[in-house]
């Protein structure tokens, strides 16, 4: 992609350089021996494999990088961190790259959108309560996903077991210290290593 | 033995027999819970996903909250709650300067100090097995058990840990003092998929499917775990993947709550084994023939 290969200007920073400053991580560590590929367990669904990614982020080809659908079908199992012999943290880097589509504006692609939705929604839900409320995530998700028939069956089934319980919300005494404690987190200094 | 108990958002709601059997099972063995009071959500398993700092933060509540009851350490039954807290320590400890200022402008004071274990740690590691072995009534009787650990039991690897996150044998250790014979198999930390339970289905159904492939060929009649969603994936997802690959698995996925409880004479109704999704009293049963200590 032209985008791509284009030379990034002075002052510009490179894709090595925030995932860095996001996450820490020195991409430029990483040979490509592929242990992190090879130990994901979902690397069968991903457009771009996990030692490709760190490859593509040395390469500073982050249009490509960020439009896969990888980083929304990482189950953030870890075992890629867990394995690499140079200690390179590719389940942070995910999460780096993640941020920085959700940031830029670059859309999640079709199957990677019902994670996005997961995600949002989730962190919405804790915002409102300071619990999660797994009922409530659920129909939120099913709402804006427009997933509204995946797991009825599966539902029914848990209602019988009373493991889900409409009626019910938890929250915490005082909800208004959850959005304190989201602003700090998110409009602080940056994340610094 | 007083800790601070973390039970955490699951084990309110689609987990609550992990909550019931985690409280009955220490009751029998002596250890005295206190649960965190007021505690929030974890942040798991989105808040990670999306700022580090944003996980921190979620997590130093709860650990200021704990470190309030005046107990040493936090214990949360929770695989991923577990791993969250840890995360928030661990960071704490690295940028001490820079999160404790985030965290006040958030309203939490706590600067670390905390030990966070998860319970199976509690009751191996600190507990310890000897203990529990004196407090049985009943013993699992050969029960054959795939012990299955996931991902966050044993990881993120850069934090200290109680058990080998390639090889782990807290649950096997504790199986076999509860008189289980424990499998050998390769799939014990390979992941359930975890949260993408709700968004990806079909990758879900994949990876539990393999699973259970691989503890029905190593001769296993259920699964013992230490997590939530380990749980929920393999024993509601169950029937789907046997629809998928045109097999039948009946194989119960217990809670090691549930069964130390049972083996410690916990009362049976406590420990909610008749709200695990595939039928799972009738193996406990059958083993009460063979069961005495």
């Amino acid at each position: 992609m032209a985008q791509d290969t284009k030379a990034t200007g002075a002052g510009e920073k490179t894709l090595l350089g925030q995932v860095l400053e996001i996450s820490g991580v020195h991409v430029e560590h990483c040979y490509q021996c592929g242990k992190c590929t090879a130990g994901c367990p979902v690397a069968y669904e991903m457009e771009i494999p996990p030692q490709q990614m760190m490859r593509m982020v040395q390469l500073n080809l982050k249009e490509r990088a960020l439009r896969a659908n990888t980083v929304w079908v990482c189950a953030s199992c870890e075992t890629c961190s867990a394995r690499c012999p140079m200690e390179v943290k590719v389940a942070d880097v995910m999460d780096a790259l993640r941020r920085l589509a959700v940031e830029e504006g670059v859309p999640a692609p079709a199957e990677g959108r019902t994670m996005s939705v997961f995600h949002h929604e989730f962190l919405e839900g804790i915002k409102r309560w300071g619990r999660l409320n797994e009922h409530e995530l659920i129909g939120m998700y099913k709402l804006k996903s427009g997933k509204l028939l995946d797991d009825v069956g599966l539902g029914i089934r848990l209602f019988g077991k009373q493991k889900i319980k409409p009626w019910h919300f938890a929250k915490i005494r005082r909800t208004e210290e959850m959005a304190q404690l989201f602003a700090a987190a998110l409009s602080g200094e940056s994340e610094g290593h | 033995m007083r800790v601070a108990y973390y039970p955490g958002c699951s084990l309110e709601g689609t987990a609550i027999e992990y909550d019931e059997s985690s409280q009955a099972m220490c009751e029998a063995l002596g250890i005295e819970l206190v649960e965190v009071p007021d505690w929030s959500c974890c942040g798991a398993s989105s808040a990670h996903f999306v700022n580090h700092d944003l996980a921190v933060a979620l997590g130093a509540r709860n650990l200021a909250l704990a470190q309030g009851t005046g107990a040493e350490q936090v214990t949360a039954p929770c695989a991923a709650c577990y791993a969250r807290l840890k995360f928030a320590e661990y960071k704490l400890a690295q940028e001490p300067e820079r999160l404790g200022r985030m965290l006040g402008r958030g309203g939490v004071d706590y600067h670390g100090g905390m030990r966070v274990a998860s319970l199976l740690e509690t009751v191996v590691c600190d507990f310890g097995l000897e203990a529990v072995k004196e407090r049985m009534v009943r013993s699992l009787g050969g029960l054959k058990v795939a012990c299955y650990y996931g991902c966050l039991l044993v990881r993120p690897t850069e934090m200290p840990s109680f058990d080998d996150s390639e090889n782990p044998r807290s649950l096997d250790n504790l199986m076999v003092a509860l008189g289980a014979e424990p499998v050998e198999w390769p799939y014990r930390i390979e992941c359930c998929g975890g949260g993408l339970a709700l968004g990806r289905a079909d990758i879900v159904r994949k990876l539990v499917g393999d699973i259970l492939d691989e503890a029905v060929a190593a001769g296993a009649e259920c699964f013992v775990v230490a997590c939530p969603l380990c749980q929920g994936n393999l024993d509601w997802r169950q029937t789907e993947a046997a629809a998928e690959r045109a097999r039948e698995y009946n194989l119960p996925v217990y809670y090691f709550t549930q069964l130390v409880g049972w083996c410690c004479g916990a009362p049976p109704h406590k420990l909610g084994i008749e709200k695990l999704m595939t039928p799972a009293t009738a193996l406990l049963e059958r083993q009460l023939a063979s069961s005495q200590v």
